[in-house]
């Protein structure tokens, strides 16, 4: 089992985190990768010029951290790997990205979809839009609340 | 009086700036403290404010020692 987090305020590079991922991912018969991307509009069509992720030193790596060994606790995968930045993020960049391997796919797409949904409502992050006219918090959704929720209920396995 | 470094993330920061250091009473525990900062503004008081002692999340009746650090901080979300 291999399980790396990163904290970042570098670019990150989505292509080269999954070659280098797939290749220390020897053995497993299923790799599945998520790239979160910063949108060039809000919610409400406005032009976002920026966005920024404030955390938390120490405490932010941490929660990364838990949400990967929740991760690999729950799913048959045989490696993790999250990537998160923070800073100032330009649109078009990219804010996360997240992959796992295992012997079969549905695990792998599982623990990537498990791993997304507890970062989007328990990592330490605080998120802020800058646009034209002014900047606005961003909290978790009530999607993202009942996405995360799902995970809270018994599946049929 | 013991004297405790706070910081402040997300939208709760811009009510009380990035960090503070104040004298808090002995045996303060978060309730204790948040009650304090509410006085200088009420949104501290919002049940979705959460407060981290020495980098742990923390229960209201977490109590807090001197030079510890204290965090209140808005809803987060990565991602």
């Amino acid at each position: 089992m291999t399980v790396s987090t990163l904290l970042t305020a570098e670019p990150i590079a989505a292509d080269a985190e999954l070659a280098g991922f797939i290749a220390s991912a020897r053995g497993a018969g299923a790799v599945v990768s998520f790239t979160g991307i910063a949108r060039p509009q809000d919610h409400h069509g406005g032009h976002v010029q920026q966005l920024l992720l404030e955390h938390y030193p120490g405490m932010t790596e941490r929660s990364l951290d838990t949400i990967a060994a929740a991760t690999v606790e729950r799913f048959e995968i045989s490696s993790l790997h999250i990537v998160h930045r923070y800073g100032a993020i330009d649109p078009g960049e990219t804010i996360v990205f997240v992959a796992a391997a295992a012997t079969h796919r549905r695990e792998a797409f599982r623990a990537a979809d498990h791993a997304m949904d507890l970062l989007k409502t328990e990592a330490m992050f605080w998120k802020r839009e800058a646009g034209v006219d002014g900047a606005r918090w961003i909290e978790p959704s009530e999607r993202d609340r009942a996405d995360r929720e799902r995970w809270d209920q018994q599946w049929p396995e | 009086m013991p004297q405790v470094t706070i910081l402040f993330f997300g939208s709760i920061g811009e009510l009380f700036g990035g960090q503070r250091q104040i004298e808090i009473p002995p045996d303060c525990s978060v309730g204790d403290l948040r009650r304090i900062l509410a006085e200088e503004h009420k949104g501290i008081a919002a049940a979705t404010i959460r407060a981290a002692v020495g980098q742990q999340v923390a229960e209201e009746d977490t109590l807090i020692g001197p030079g510890d650090e204290v965090a209140f901080f808005s809803p987060v979300s990565g991602g």
